[in-house]
């Protein structure tokens, strides 16, 4: 028996398929299998016999099973690797394609800047790109002959139908009035949007982006206005000691005025923001005017405040590195994906 | 503004060095803009003289010089300037000079195979003059070995500030001086000038027939002068700051606009006949210039006129009929008041833009009558001698009564609240009075302060906080952080979601021009003339876009050409009409939607990506899918049969659709574009809270309904149909099949819908199934006259 079961282990450890492997099962295992016709002739020995037969018999059944079964695994896991193997792709190959869009720097830009005043508790408030002569000049203390005026240059257009000359706004800063206008300070406001000037050449272009802050409370004086553009700049730009200097100006609408500085070195032909020799202009600043403040029916005698006004794409070429601003208006496809920003960059 | 140093030192007794007096003027809000220091770029040229000229043995043009540099050594240079001659003296650039035209060393060079040795230099090639005829031939007893800046007068340093329009004092070097003595840079020194003592009367009279408009005229005549050259030194100052000597009586107008900002006009009084008036022209009248320019007036000009004719411009620019020529040997001077806003008036209507309008627009010193008038007699009888008359101040027709100057008051509580600074009233006084104001009323509590004639710009308190914050210096305001608020910080915005949304999904943000081609924008449905600008940067620039999207397509094509196909742009921006805005975001792709990949074939865009791109926005700033209805009434500027509007109740929240192809053919597109437009402005801000949710154990179960309707019956009608008769159970209706072709009569088509069942009460049996099946089939035959397709 010992030789019968030799023989079957081998025949067993040599079955090639799964399909043969059955075959083998079936032929040992099976109704009329080898091993299951040697338990049918078991009923033909005496009892003592039967029991020595029937023990061996079982012990040749299981050690049987036990192989088929090691080798139906076996089986099993090859040709299982076979299949996969037969399924390899290549790897390489390019993905589906999808696309991939991006932020404008400007608009990046000024989400971070808003981000950053908003924290603050500055409200942001928008208002119309077409303005009228009394919130973009007369209520900012701009009256109609005022040199101020002509350096604005602004974009008219022909009187309606009541005689009244509209504009494209020059600045932001007629939001301030619109807001003070309808709202008593406590005041903290930030006005980000476009504006017009009639002027296009290298560095300028006939729209661009700036960001107003308001600020008019009781006791708000020049410190606050210096500390709170200050600590912005030096955020903005990620710079602990970037140098901020106030020099004084001259704006209509705020008195005393002043213009911001930071530092800066040049490397090359690029700017680089930061502790230097050199002073960069930023942008305008100021205590309010009680002109101003009185025109939108706020007591200059009660009230004093701040306002500045800055350029967002400025903004956006000093930190990121942009060279020219006229190319934030061409909507060059490899522009905007070069120097635009991942949706899901934080602001 | 522009001044030399020495010229500054005419009125500053300092010993500051220029550059704490340059810091110090940017702190004072003079902004320096630029320093040229002559001697600086012409330090290694000295003086030589020419000892010997011989012609270049290999070239005819060329001579061969030996030079006496101060070096005690003859060296030899070879020139080839046809006036070099010997015993010149000459600018020589010795080897290793930098020539300030060329801007590198110089080095030793062979010429013709003759050795030369450094460079005889002209005026252009030093940058200090034009002239083209040859190497400077220099009269000056110099020494060879000379610096040639410190010999020749090139050693002052011209410094040129930006001006304020405020600081109108300050288009004098006067009033510069003024300022820095102020601030503690020295001491303004006193006038020279003082009142002629001219014997006989004027013999011209001047009449005032508006005082508004001139409010103060002085007058003198002088005869018996010479008219010639001024001296070298007001040549030199004239010329650092751009002017072109002319001769020694217009020089003196010149000099007198930039040193005490005083613009004079000097008549040839020969050529005036009778008495000067100052008047309003009239229409008709005209002037030749003494820019060469003939000006036709109208009725709102001043002008000087004598009995016959107009002489001048008032404030602005002289007649060439009166002016002065060398020939000159008497003059009328005249040095007026004139009403700014007449100045700038005149002034941009005419383009004229002179150095006296640029000073009388913004108003000069009242005093000036005086103290420039008799600057003005100084220097003539010092350039070109002659006897002055005494001074005639003009007569009024009319004239209009002083108002006397109120007093300002600054308080101590103003002062320190608005600046947050512990500055004190003596403090403010002393500085206020170092500018010219005077302090009338002083209390510890208050000061009361006139300002000075040569300011026009102080009205009130916060003008004075200014002026003596600006001589204390910025830097000593205390920065203090701005009080905190508690602050609840909002969440993103419409916008800002909706934006980050469309980059998300692809499209790139674009930022274009708020205006248009008025050509372009007819396309886009724009007719409006209160939208077109009075003064466009350029036609094509000229009208405020009615549309974004038209911007989006010119983008397109612009990235096609530059071989960028397929581009997916998006902006948010106004749009504009009538005399509103609205703030939109505009989406637009192009070409291919997906590319040739191994993976697929290539498919263009179509409307279901733009419509896509619309719904996945809306549902970013919280607007669900459901609550939409859509409607075929977009734009005429999108294909009218594969264009939509996605409405909330009866508000258009946006459009979508593919551009009509008429429009891409007309702006030369050859992709197949379609585009969306959401206004940002109807949507509120999506809610943060969510509403309570139950989920239920029961098996869903999911059947399919195939059926036949007419062609003109939406799948939105049939979808919404069969969703609404039973919210809670059918949880979804997706059409899986859409079938129009043989097999079905001609205005028919198929609609094949998988509707999904959510039971919250129990397992659905058989029987609910069938229920709910039956009235499906039912509401749908009753609502679209749809009926089962039979298999």
């Amino acid at each position: 028996m010992s030789q019968a079961l030799n023989q079957w282990k081998e025949e067993i450890d040599s079955c090639p398929s799964l399909k043969e492997w059955e075959d083998l099962r079936v032929k040992l295992l099976g109704k009329s299998g080898e091993i299951t016709l040697m338990l049918k002739e078991l009923g033909k020995l005496d009892p003592e016999q039967r029991r020595t037969r029937g023990a061996e018999i079982n012990h040749l059944k299981e050690v049987v099973s036990a192989t088929l079964e090691e080798r139906k695994a076996f089986l099993a896991t090859a040709e299982l690797n076979k299949k996969l193997q037969s399924e390899t792709v290549d790897v390489t190959l390019s993905c589906r394609p999808e696309k991939s869009g991006s932020i404008h720097p400007v608009t990046q830009t000024i989400e971070e800047i808003v981000a950053y005043f908003s924290r603050l508790g500055f409200d942001v408030v928008e208002g119309p790109d077409i303005e009228d002569e009394e919130h973009n000049f007369n209520a900012l203390n701009i009256p109609e002959h005022h040199p101020a005026r002509q350096s604005h240059d602004t974009f008219y257009f022909p009187p309606d139908e009541q005689g009244q000359t509209k504009l494209l706004r020059t600045h932001t800063s007629p939001v301030q009035i619109r807001t003070m206008k309808k709202q008593q300070p406590p005041l903290r406001i930030l006005a980000p949007g476009r504006v017009y000037r009639y002027d296009y050449d290298a560095t300028h272009t006939p729209t661009f982006h700036q960001f107003e802050g308001l600020v008019v409370d009781k006791n708000i004086h020049m410190g606050h206005l210096k500390g709170c553009i200050e600590d912005f700049c030096r955020h903005f730009f990620g710079i602990k000691d970037l140098p901020v200097r106030f020099r004084p100006s001259f704006f209509p609408f705020t008195e005393p005025s002043a213009e911001i500085d930071v530092g800066y070195t040049r490397e090359g032909n690029a700017l680089k923001i930061g502790p230097g020799g050199s002073w960069l202009e930023l942008g305008g600043c100021g205590m309010v005017h009680p002109k101003v403040l009185k025109n939108c029916g706020i007591d200059p005698d009660v009230y004093q405040g701040f306002a500045f006004g800055m350029g967002a794409d400025r903004f956006a070429m000093l930190k990121y590195g942009i060279p020219d601003l006229r190319s934030f208006f061409e909507s060059d496809v490899r522009w905007l994906k070069h120097y635009g920003f991942s949706p899901f960059s934080g602001s | 503004m522009k001044f030399t140093l020495s010229w500054l030192k005419d009125h500053l007794d300092t010993t500051a060095q220029l550059p704490e007096i340059l810091d110090r003027l940017t702190s004072l809000g003079l902004e320096v803009e630029g320093v040229d220091d002559p001697a600086e770029k012409l330090k290694s040229i000295v003086i030589a003289d020419v000892v010997t000229r011989e012609k270049h043995p290999n070239a005819d043009r060329l001579s061969l010089c030996q030079i006496d540099a101060g070096t005690g050594e003859l060296i030899q240079v070879v020139c080839g300037a046809p006036n070099a001659r010997q015993g010149m003296k000459v600018a020589f650039a010795p080897i290793g000079a930098v020539i300030p035209s060329m801007g590198q060393a110089l080095k030793k060079g062979k010429i013709r195979d003759i050795e030369s040795c450094g460079m005889l230099c002209s005026a252009r090639e030093l940058e200090i003059g034009e002239g083209d005829e040859g190497i400077l031939d220099l009269e000056t007893s110099a020494k060879a070995g000379t610096p040639f800046a410190q010999a020749m007068g090139y050693n002052d340093p011209i410094i040129e500030i930006a001006l304020t329009p405020n600081r109108a004092d300050c288009f004098g070097v006067r009033g510069i001086a003024r300022d820095l003595a102020a601030s503690g840079l020295g001491t303004l020194k006193p006038l020279p000038y003082k009142e002629p003592a001219g014997t006989t009367p004027c013999p011209i009279q001047v009449h005032i027939h508006d005082s508004k408009a001139c409010p103060g005229f002085s007058g003198v005549f002088i005869q018996n002068l010479k008219n010639g050259q001024s001296p070298d030194w007001v040549q030199n100052r004239l010329k650092a700051v751009g002017l072109r000597p002319i001769n020694a009586l217009v020089d003196v107008t010149n000099y007198l606009t930039y040193d005490l900002c005083r613009p004079l006009h000097v008549f040839d009084a020969d050529k005036i006949s009778g008495s000067l008036h100052v008047r309003f022209s009239k229409t008709g009248e005209k002037l030749e210039a003494l820019n060469d320019k003939t000006y036709d007036l109208d009725d709102q000009t001043i002008v000087i006129t004598d009995e016959s004719k107009v002489l001048a411009l008032g404030g602005i620019m002289g007649g060439i009929a009166s002016g002065c020529t060398e020939s000159t040997t008497s003059v009328f001077v005249e040095c007026a008041l004139f009403d700014p806003i007449r100045i700038a008036l005149t002034g941009r209507k005419l383009n004229i833009l002179s150095d006296a309008r640029t000073r009388l627009e913004r108003g000069v010193d009242s005093e000036s009558l005086f103290y420039g008038q008799w600057a003005a007699i100084t220097l003539i009888q010092e350039w070109c001698g002659g006897t002055a008359s005494q001074i005639v101040m003009a007569t009024h027709n009319a004239p209009t009564p002083l108002v006397s100057a109120k007093p300002i008051t600054l308080t101590l509580e103003k002062l320190q609240g608005l600046t947050g600074c512990l500055i004190l009233l003596q403090e403010a006084k002393v500085f206020l009075e170092k500018l010219g104001f005077s302090v009338v009323k002083n209390s510890e509590q208050s000061i009361d302060v006139l300002p000075p004639s040569h300011r026009h710009d102080i009205f009130e308190s916060v003008d004075l906080i200014e002026e003596i914050l600006r001589l204390k210096g910025y830097d000593v305001i205390p920065t203090t952080p701005l009080p905190s608020l508690p602050v609840q910080v909002p969440p993103a915005s419409v916008t800002q979601l909706a934006r980050r949304c469309a980059a998300a999904r692809g499209l790139c943000e674009a930022v274009t021009w708020s205006f248009m081609d008025p050509a372009i924008a007819k396309l886009f449905g724009w007719e409006d003339l209160n939208l077109q600008l009075s003064n466009p940067i350029s036609q094509d620039l000229s009208v405020m876009r009615p549309t974004i999207l038209a911007n989006l397509i010119s983008a397109s094509v612009r990235n096609k050409s530059r071989g960028i196909d397929n581009a997916c742009l998006f902006e948010v921006g106004p749009q504009f009409e009538k005399s509103s805005q609205k703030k939109v975001l505009c989406g637009l792709r192009s070409g291919f939607q997906t590319p040739r990949h191994w993976s697929s074939s290539p498919r263009n865009v179509d409307v279901y990506d733009a419509k896509a791109d619309a719904l996945a926005i809306l549902e970013a700033v919280g607007i669900s899918e459901s609550s939409l209805t859509i409607e075929s009434s977009a734009p005429s500027y999108y294909h009218p049969g594969r264009s939509g509007a996605l409405k909330q109740g009866n508000r258009v929240l946006a459009y979508f659709g593919q551009v009509h192809p008429k429009i891409s053919q007309d702006l030369d597109s050859e992709q197949t574009l379609v585009g969306f437009e959401i206004f940002l402005d109807l949507i509120n801000p999506p809610k943060i809270k969510k509403s309570a949710l139950t989920l239920h154990p029961y098996q869903p179960v999911v059947r399919d309904f195939s059926f036949v309707l007419d062609r003109t019956v939406t799948a939105d009608t049939l979808v919404k149909a069969v969703a609404k008769i039973d919210r809670s159970l059918i949880t979804a209706v997706d059409v899986f099949d859409v079938y129009m072709g043989d097999k079905l009569p001609n205005e028919k088509k198929s609609l094949a819908i998988q509707v999904r069942f959510d039971p919250q009460k129990g397992t659905m049996t058989e029987a609910d199934i069938s229920d709910v099946s039956t009235k499906i089939i039912t509401t749908v035959e009753k609502t679209t006259g749809g009926v089962l397709r039979q298999a």
